[in-house]
This record gives C-alpha cells, structure tokens and sequence, in this order.
C-alpha cells in the first residue's frame, strides 16, 4: 500500500489566503471526498496539487519519495479536469493509444462502454459518454492516485451511478482517489473519508449532521 | 508510449500546417526553416493556449509540462528546419 502525503499548501490571492497550511493524506484503495462551497478553492487545492497552478508553498511525498519536479508528480498523479479535456477532432482509439498505459491498453479497448466509440471523434460523443470515457482513461494509466475534480457534474443520473461503480472497482483494484464535488450525497456514498474546505483549512466529516453544523447544508431540509 | 514519440504526435498537427507552408518559400528561395521555426512557435501557443486551452490537460496527463511541450516542440522545429534548410 502506498501513501500519498499533501503537506504545507499554502495559496493566497490579493492578500486572501484560499488555502492555508493544508494536509491531506491519502492511502491507494481509498476514496477522500472534498466538500465545500463554490471559490473555497476545492478546484485549486487539485490543480495545486497536479502542479498546474503555481503555489506559495507545497509539498508532495508518495510514502518517502518527495516529488520535487512537475514532471515526476504527473508521472504519479493523474488529474481529471471539469471541462472535457479530450481534443476533440482525434479518434477516441488514437487517443486511448497515446494516453492509456502498455498494460492496460488493451483492457480499455476492450471495454463495453469504450468499445463502441473506438471509431468515433470526441467531439461526436455526449457530454456524459465523454465524461465516462475520460474517467475511464484516466484511471487506465500506471498512475495510483487520481484527482477527480466534479466528475459527477453535469450528468444525468445514471451516468454517475455508473461513474461511481467505475471508481468503487478501480480503488478496490489499488487505486487511491480524491473527489471534490458539489453532488455531496453521491461523494457520501463512495468516499471512505470526507473533507470539507472551510476558509482555507479541512475539517473532518463524518455524516450530514456535521455539514449543516459547518454551514454547508442548510439545516431546514427539504424531501421530494 | 515514450514522452519523445507523444512529444511528436503533439507536433504532428504543428508540422501538418507548417511544412506546406513553408515548402513555398523554398521554392521562392526564402529562408524556409526560419518561417519553419516562426510557425511552430506561433502554431505552438495558438493550438494550446488558445484554441485548445481546455485540452491542455490531456498532455499535462501525459506527462508533458508546459515548459516541456514548448521544449519538444522547438526541438522538433529546429530539426525540421535543418531538413528544409538541406532542401
């Protein structure tokens, strides 16, 4: 089992501190969910971490083996961003084949939902077709620990059930994973441990009484 | 796949547009390979910063940092300019 340690993030605009003194662990085989408001900076905190937005200050170990270079954190960590990043007049096959480890190649291609698209441009696929195929390309790579930014965003129902059995069957294959997203009940339901971002710090949450408490959920609850 | 061989699937679409363009200024015998590199730098910002700012993250995914997709790419440009520089 491996370790991922976040240690010391620290990001400040115009004086504002979004994030201060962050720590965040997470083992492979484990689902941490962050919660928080919009601009609480959940987004930030994973691109921070990817190492596509520059920080005041961080630092990155998987066990004893700190990740001083962008370079070796991408080769470590793979980052699914909200918008769809496939480019979008390629052959999903081309793509797969660039993207997609030697290894497991061949266990995408052959995939149910994959295969049928192999052919197809991106641009030709729905958003929630895209969504699935990216999630599904991301987690296909030699990397143990996956950065999933609002993946259950703008899809329908049943692509997030399908999003999240995709996601239980690759942590119980090994893979670690940190999920923010505003769908809170379907972060609930998968995460082994949640955090909520709260101005700039992470605090520990163990049901939904807790966010009502940190004022992420109202109190008055409403049923359909 | 090695980051060399992405590195030259990325300028493939660079190349696709470039070289043509630049096979006209070796037939009106004009410094070719400087156009060459002129456009690759151009076309570099223009498909990844602009145009595909959101598929960014398909090569940072690959591996692939800024500094390292300006560095391949420029790599690739000069060598290629050295082959229209030939012709």
């Amino acid at each position: 089992m491996k370790k991922l340690h976040i240690e010391n993030i620290l990001k400040s605009y115009d004086h504002r501190n979004i994030l201060s003194n962050i720590y965040l662990g997470c083992n492979t085989g484990e689902i941490i969910g962050i919660l928080g408001r919009n601009g609480v900076g959940k987004s930030t905190l994973l691109k921070i971490i990817f190492g596509s937005i520059n920080t005041d200050n961080k630092f990155i170990r998987i066990d004893n083996q700190t990740l001083l270079k962008t370079s070796e954190i991408r080769k470590n960590i793979k980052y699914l961003p909200q918008d769809s990043f496939l480019p979008k007049n390629t052959k999903i096959k081309y793509l797969i084949s660039n993207f997609c480890s030697k290894s497991m190649k061949n266990e995408i291609l052959n995939h149910e939902f994959v295969k049928p698209f192999l052919n197809q441009k991106a641009v030709e696929l729905s958003v929630g077709e895209r969504r699935i195929l990216e999630t599904l390309m991301v987690m296909h790579t030699n990397a143990n620990f996956i950065l999933l930014d609002e993946p259950f965003s703008g899809v329908a129902p049943l692509i997030k059930e399908k999003l999240k059995e995709i996601i239980l069957e690759f942590s119980k294959k090994g893979k670690g994973f940190i999920i923010t997203d505003h769908d809170y009940k379907n972060v609930l339901e998968i995460a082994t441990r949640v955090e909520l971002l709260k101005n700039g710090k992470l605090k520990s949450i163990s049901s939904t009484d807790d966010l009502k408490t940190h004022g992420f959920l109202s109190s008055v609850s409403v049923n359909f | 796949m090695c980051l060399l061989k992405k590195a030259f699937l990325v300028h493939l679409k660079i190349f696709l547009i470039a070289f043509p363009i630049s096979l006209i200024f070796v037939l009106g015998d004009y410094g070719s390979s400087f156009i060459y590199l002129i456009l690759t730098f151009a076309l570099h910002y223009y498909f990844l910063y602009y145009k595909g700012k959101k598929q960014l993250y398909y090569y940072y995914n690959l591996g692939f940092t800024e500094k390292s997709l300006l560095i391949y790419n420029f790599i690739f440009g000069f060598f290629i300019s050295c082959v229209l520089e030939i012709i």
